[in-house]
């Protein structure tokens, strides 16, 4: 049964890490790559994490609590690192992929190009 | 409500203290247990603010588990659709919470979201500018800030 758990746990988190960098290469410009790194990478890291405590939990029945903290900080830092890359690639004017619909931010900056 | 948070450690700390056993497992059970002490207490008193707060933040964290494996599974199916059809822009959005700390969960929270990453604040704190990949719908996206923000005044109070 903790066999079964631990290898779903991992293949999901095997999934959600391939597709966040095949996002990497599909997407066009930076702010939309950040989108798959930021969600889909992060799930899948927290995913093989939870494998592992599922494991610990089954076969030497501790938990991990150090697992868990890493999930913990992972939730906390990645949406910040996410945007702290998203907000200095605008300020420094990456220009955004050519089929972006609107900025509004563009607007309040006024320098920044909307396509390539 | 730091002096409850407060308190609510220091009784599970002296559960801790009085099992003699220093472990996680005590440490939860202490914690439960001064919780039942806590919320007898402010039975009496006739306040439940802290452990409404506690139970919303208990929903803020679930609803953020959520919304994160929603929104990875969207990536998912945009990557992985042969067709690669995005409508990416930015998005205007006006905040209603106030303080720095509730600004800062919803920005992240956002992150976290479906389709949705934050890219800045206005300096004055009241727009929060966020990328979107499909900008077809605009509203929903302030319709889901708004969800947040409510989520987060429940924790903080205001």
């Amino acid at each position: 049964m903790s066999e079964i758990l631990t290898s779903l746990l991992i293949l999901t988190g095997a999934f959600f890490l391939l597709v966040g960098t095949l996002g990497l290469l599909r997407f066009p410009d930076v702010y939309n790559r950040l989108h798959s790194v930021g969600k889909a990478s992060t799930l899948g890291v927290v995913s093989t994490l939870l494998a592992s405590v599922v494991y610990f939990w089954a076969q030497q029945s501790t938990l991990s609590v150090k697992q868990l903290a890493i999930v913990v900080f992972l939730y906390m830092s990645s949406p910040v690192g996410t945007h702290m890359m998203a907000r200095a690639a605008h300020l420094i004017g990456i220009p955004l992929a050519k089929e972006t619909q609107r900025d509004d931010l563009k607007k309040r900056r006024g320098s920044v190009p909307a396509n390539e | 409500m730091t002096k409850q948070i407060a308190l609510h450690l220091l009784l599970g700390l002296v559960w801790v203290l009085l099992t003699d056993d220093v472990n996680l497992k005590n440490l939860v059970i202490g914690l439960f247990v001064g919780g039942v002490i806590l919320w007898y207490y402010q039975r009496a008193r006739g306040s439940q603010a802290y452990f409404s707060r506690l139970l919303a933040g208990v929903k803020l964290c679930l609803v953020l588990l959520w919304e994160q494996l929603l929104s990875s599974l969207q990536v998912a199916r945009l990557v992985l659709s042969p067709r690669g059809t995005i409508r990416p822009g930015i998005v205007a959005v006006p905040l209603t919470v106030t303080r720095d700390g509730e600004i800062t969960t919803v920005a992240n929270m956002v992150t976290l979201t479906p389709g949705s990453i934050s890219i800045d604040v206005s300096d004055d704190g009241r727009v929060l500018y966020v990328h979107t990949i499909d900008v077809q719908d605009p509203q929903a996206i302030v319709d889901s800030v708004r969800r947040f923000e409510a989520l987060v005044k429940g924790v903080t109070g205001s």
